[in-house]
């Protein structure tokens, strides 16, 4: 798996929280607005953000409903349009923060701060995950194709992690409505509030590797 | 009670009080031991158990010596109480002293002799709470004495936890049945008419024994309730008079050894309906909670998952599934599953539902419209009034009354009967699917593990692999609950005994984690199990006095402080509705963070006698803090480190 990869397993976190719905309420990706990091930083603390976020934005990435009480931020938030609408029209249990709590300034600023944040170190770098195993206690475990590799962190948690829909629109049978072109050129340009995550969290072979992958889900 | 014995030993302990108030020792002679009969010394107390048990299984009951004079009492019946309780196989007793149960005390600690040993602790809950960690830890009750009323309210949050946590106690609480002997003052006002109605709700048995006898059977009727799955807490209210005064006749029921009834397992017509509906499954998956009590459940568990290869998702109710095994399921693969076995499940319903904290508290079905719910639920076979521990109602498609672990290598036999070779052929397949997907699983919690791993405060994720990195080659237990750290524990290390991990409280009762983790180490004592425990500082604060106890009996046990200087889910919950309210978000921290000042745990636990480093607030002085952490347990003593920590 690559870095990108890694760094990008919890983005999808906090697309849970954004669902579909919230589409038809933005037409177009805005440009994101310029944002004082460190002033994003000293909101994003007195509002109390990291106390479900955790400091940095990474959040917790659990699977566990009750036991993730927020999902991650950053370093790789996603687009700026989404991030607003899930702040004042929150999904779940996250709280609304409508203008009267949080200016447009502030939020871009918060919005600044979790873009400023350094990515995730390559987690076979870290001696102490490098121990972790992935495999089996019986024995290693079998080689995942790359595309359901790059499913699992980056798609899973909004679409279910057999495609089967979650906050996300469901993904089986996703070949009878798009084809593997198609599939492709929404993932690198999706409309809010899918993030985009090409090209700075999927390269163009992780991109064409999950679109093969959605082929097989039915 | 004193009518019978009166009657049948021609002493009751009224004649005896009045004989002394009325002629002082001299007249008391008539009816009590010739004076030369009085033991001048104590025999061993090794001796004296030992020939009263002899004694009481020779069987017909007799007379045996009463009180001797106006200042001494021999044979009180709060001996008998203890050759009760170890006949039982009690070896612990956990108490804040408390006047009330002043005959048992005196007589574990002189009677009992080495056999069974005084855990002294400074909250009654800390009692409660430790023998909630030892059971769980042991396989064994523990029992608790409080003293009535003040010591029991005490007590209560302790008892509930155990109760919610399906984990078994006894807890002994003394009483004057007869108010006239009542001396005035405390004595009265720690009495009650009904001594355990306070717990009533939370317990299993509770009884009020009238006479020795009475409390032999109370005894042995509660330990088999107490035992049978769902285990829970009993009561026993021991008399003062029935403690403290002779024993006036022996008890004639013969103290027979405790038979353990055999476990309830589920019908085997049910069984069989279940192998069948498993086998045909396309996708069968297994959720379980408390489903296991031992390595032996955890085996039968991975031997029906392989079987089938099926996932199981641990809800960690206990420590059920190896974490390291390709089988070990995360929740989104409940969505797939067309066949559901929930074994011994708790929270049924919030497992196959989600029902977010929102205003609209919308429900939503995490399983397909036609996924068969399967229960065995030993939950079935007990029912209590008031609390709400048997969470909300979810109706299976077969709900099977049984014990989990007691049917587990049925369900596995019936299974194995029922795959045919075709359902065998297929099994390669799944196991592929199951590697990759546990391949998948892992991958991800590492990748979101690295994400802040140097960040300040101190990640949690991080916390907890500098600590695995110097247990993990050792025989090593987890013995304190993982939710409050994100689960990251069960995520990325390899729990793969039964003994490793051992649930949470059971009713969320923060200030468990303290005395359940010293309960969990003492069990562990000598069996070279290195027990740590990850607790938040909030809990901490709630019980800080076992590590008193710990210090006290040199129970080897490393605490690290998951210090986020907060009582954290609260904050969270505040915010919220000050969110959904539109003021000032930014207060919900107030009366929800321990801050200003922050308090200083090492220094806590140094006033405690506990070896102390902290706060730590730089994540590379974790692993030298912990390597000399690490060195003073192991030489049989508790440690604590305070790290200053991310929230979760």
């Amino acid at each position: 798996m690559s870095v990108p990869v890694f760094r990008a397993v919890l983005v999808a976190a906090l697309f849970v929280a954004i669902g579909i719905h919230g589409a038809g309420m933005l037409s177009a990706q805005p440009v994101t607005p310029a944002g004082d990091a460190t002033r994003g930083h000293q909101i994003f603390v007195a509002q109390g953000c990291y106390e479900c976020h955790n400091y940095q934005g990474q959040g917790t990435g659990s699977r566990s409903p009750r036991q993730n009480p927020g999902p991650n931020l950053a370093p790789a938030p996603i687009p700026y349009a989404a991030f607003v609408t899930q702040l004042r029209t929150p999904r779940v249990a996250m709280p609304p923060y409508d203008a009267r709590l949080l200016s447009d300034r502030d939020v871009a600023d918060i919005y600044a701060y979790l873009v400023a944040q350094r990515p995730a170190k390559d987690p076979r770098s870290i001696a102490l995950l490098a121990v972790v195993g992935t495999g089996s206690a019986a024995g290693g475990a079998s080689a995942p194709s790359r595309g359901a590799e790059v499913y699992a962190a980056n798609c899973a948690l909004c679409h279910g992690a057999s495609g089967q829909g979650g906050s996300g629109p469901p993904l089986i049978g996703e070949r009878s409505r798009k084809d593997t072109s198609a599939v492709i050129t929404f993932i690198k340009n999706p409309g809010p509030p899918m993030p985009k995550l090409y090209p700075g969290i999927l390269n163009d072979g992780d991109v064409a590797a999950v679109a093969a992958y959605l082929e097989t889900l039915h | 009670m004193r009518k019978q014995e009166a009657g049948k030993s021609g002493v009751g302990r009224r004649e005896f009080l009045a004989g002394i108030g009325a002629a002082g020792a001299a007249t008391v002679a008539a009816t009590a031991a010739p004076a030369e009969a009085r033991p001048t010394a104590l025999p061993p107390a090794s001796r004296l158990h030992a020939g009263a048990v002899a004694a009481l299984e020779e069987g017909p009951p007799a007379a045996v010596p009463a009180a001797v004079d106006a200042w001494h009492i021999a044979s009180p019946g709060s001996d008998y109480m203890v050759d009760v309780m170890k006949n039982l196989g009690f070896r612990y007793v956990a108490a804040m002293p408390g006047t009330t149960f002043r005959g048992l005390q005196e007589s574990v600690i002189n009677y009992a002799g080495d056999s069974m040993e005084w855990l002294s602790c400074v909250h009654e809950e800390i009692s409660g709470s430790l023998a909630h960690g030892y059971a769980k830890a042991s396989g064994k009750p523990m029992a608790i004495m409080v003293h009535n009323t003040v010591g029991l309210q005490h007590a209560t949050m302790a008892i509930y936890n155990a109760w919610c946590d399906r984990v078994p106690m006894l807890v002994m609480l003394g009483n004057y049945a007869d108010g006239a002997l009542r001396i005035g003052g405390a004595d009265v006002v720690h009495s009650a008419t009904d001594d355990a109605a306070m717990v009533r709700g939370y317990v299993k048995y509770d009884e009020q024994p009238g006479s020795l006898e009475h409390f032999l059977e109370a005894m042995q009727r509660g330990y088999g309730l107490m035992m049978t799955p769902p285990m829970a807490p009993i009561v026993i209210v021991a008399d003062q008079t029935l403690q403290e005064y002779p024993m006036s006749r022996k008890p004639q029921a013969p103290m027979r050894s405790y038979v353990a009834p055999t476990m309830p397992t589920a019908d085997p017509n049910a069984i069989g309906e279940i192998a069948k509906m498993l086998v045909n499954a396309k996708n069968p998956v297994i959720v379980v909670d408390r489903g296991t009590r031992s390595q032996a459940g955890v085996m039968s568990l991975v031997a029906l998952a392989e079987a089938l290869q099926a996932p199981v998702i641990d809800r960690l109710g206990r420590m059920n599934f190896p974490t390291n095994h390709y089988l070990n399921g995360s929740n989104p693969m409940i969505a797939d599953a067309d066949v559901l076995l929930a074994l011994d499940p708790g929270d049924l319903f919030s497992t196959v539902n989600v029902l977010e904290d929102t205003i609209e508290r919308v429900t939503t079905r995490r399983i397909k419209a036609d996924t068969k719910v399967i229960t065995i639920d030993s939950e079935l076979l007990v029912g209590q009034a008031n609390y709400q521990d048997k969470q909300r109602f979810f109706q299976a498609d077969l709900p099977v009354a049984g014990d989990s672990e007691a049917t587990l290598p049925f369900l596995l036999e019936a299974v194995k009967r029922e795959m045919s070779t075709a359902r065998r052929n297929d099994n390669p397949m799944r196991e592929a699917k199951m590697r990759d997907a546990f391949h998948l699983k892992r991958t991800a919690d590492i990748a979101a593990a690295a994400i802040g791993w140097d960040a300040s405060p101190i990640s949690v994720p991080r916390l907890c692999m500098e600590v695995w990195a110097q247990i993990k080659n050792m025989d090593w237990a987890l013995v304190s609950q993982s939710n409050f750290q994100s689960n990251w524990q069960n995520r990325l290390w390899d729990f793969t005994g039964h003994h490793q991990y051992l649930g949470g409280s059971g009713g969320a009762g923060i200030g468990y984690i303290g005395g359940a983790a010293v309960g969990a180490a003492l069990a562990h004592k000598n069996d070279g199990c290195f027990c740590v425990s990850i607790q938040g500082d909030g809990d901490l604060m709630v019980g800080p006095g076992a590590m008193w106890t710990a210090a006290h009996h040199k129970i080897p046990l490393l605490t690290i402080v998951h210090n986020n200087r907060a009582w954290h889910q609260e904050t969270m919950s505040v915010q919220i509705l000050a969110s959904r309210r539109d003021r000032h978000p930014e207060r919900g921290r107030i009366g929800t963070v321990i801050t200003d000042p922050n308090i200083d745990y090492a220094k806590i636990a140094q006033g405690f006698g506990v070896y102390a480093e902290g706060p730590i607030t730089e994540a590379s002085a974790i692993a030298p803090a912990l390597a000399r952490a690490i060195k003073i347990v192991k030489r049989g003593e508790p440690a604590l480190l305070d790290v200053v920590t991310q929230p979760r």
